[in-house]
């Protein structure tokens, strides 16, 4: 079984672009369901950080998925609404290359995010959210990593 | 006129039987995550969350599966499966197969059991499913902290019927 890493990506101070309202829409996308927490929620630049370091891992994990996947995601139609569309291109415009494992530039031209690896990222990581939301932990700057196996068979799992 | 209509079916007959085939591979061979994410979204087609439940109890997990899950403190994907109904059969499933109730989740970040996550998603179910599966209410998570005080705190910060059931659920499993 290969193993590519994909973590998520260590963005310094000055790289972290979104706002504190863009991070909150970055979490509503992922976790739709805890939008009255998210709003209410405090927010810092490492909340930011973790809000543009799931985003960017989203965009790239979505040029990872292989042809079943993409079948699934094209039957589904789901796509990530206008505002969240423009915060991706807010981080792809700002090209920092070690964020992109897979995505090239040229993909990032048109970046895309599948409905699937959005679900995958939300379900993986919803602890870490909760925990964040309830003010039980803070977030490292460095965040630990995620991991994709069976790229053959285009399965994306997250560690 | 025949022969074109003969062909058509066949080559129709051909891919459809081609697409079943890589698609049944697919599901075989993907993560249990990925194929609980199939099964529990209502946007995914019949055939595939149908595809996705069985090929996870025919082919999942498997000792690499159980590794991965165990790092992760997996059992928390089947406590909090969103149909109740097949969270315990879920659960159940993992466990036979290996995955440790009370493994910490040390691959996202957070530290905690799966009975942490299913306190911290305020889910009474998934609290009890766990504590009969054997989940230990006396263990901290990385921050030192039991279940019972993340309910505790929660309940602080906005007091609600469903922490409170949590709390009562907890008190006598932790002493």
């Amino acid at each position: 079984m290969s193993q590519v890493s994909l973590s998520l990506p260590v963005i310094s101070d000055q790289n972290v672009v979104l706002t504190d309202q863009e991070a909150r829409d970055v979490f509503v996308f992922f976790w739709p369901e805890r939008t009255q927490a998210i709003e209410r929620m405090a927010l810092d630049i490492d909340a930011r950080r973790y809000a543009q370091a799931l985003l960017i891992v989203a965009v790239d994990a979505s040029y990872l998925v292989g042809f079943v996947d993409i079948l699934v995601n094209a039957i589904i139609r789901r796509k990530p609404g206008a505002r969240v569309q423009a915060l991706i291109r807010k981080i792809t415009r700002k090209y920092v290359q070690h964020w992109w494992k897979n995505a090239t530039e040229e993909d990032l031209l048109d970046p895309k995010i599948y409905d699937t690896v959005r679900r995958t990222i939300a379900l993986k990581q919803k602890t870490r959210f909760e925990m964040l939301l309830a003010g039980i932990a803070s977030l490292p700057a460095m965040l630990p990593s995620f991991e994709v196996a069976d790229l053959g068979a285009g399965n994306v799992i997250w560690i | 006129m025949k022969k074109l209509i003969v062909g058509s079916l066949v080559l129709l007959f051909v891919l459809i039987v081609g697409a079943g085939g890589i698609s049944a591979y697919h599901l075989s061979t993907s993560s249990p995550v990925t194929l609980i994410v199939y099964m529990s979204s209502d946007e995914s087609p019949i055939l595939l969350r149908w595809g996705a439940e069985k090929a996870l109890y025919a082919f999942h997990p498997s000792e690499d599966d159980v590794q991965q899950l165990n790092a992760e403190a997996g059992a928390r994907y089947a406590a909090l499966y969103p149909d109740q109904s097949k969270a315990d059969k879920l659960l159940g499933h993992f466990l036979e197969n290996g995955v440790d109730v009370n493994a910490i989740d040390r691959a996202s970040g957070s530290g905690v059991t799966a009975l942490h996550s299913a306190v911290l998603e305020r889910n009474p179910y998934a609290v009890r499913l766990l504590l009969e599966h054997g989940a230990d209410a006396g263990m901290a998570g990385a921050q030192g902290r039991t279940p019972l005080d993340f309910a505790e705190m929660l309940q602080d910060q906005d007091p609600g019927a469903d922490i409170a059931e949590i709390i009562l659920l907890l008190e006598p499993a932790q002493s």
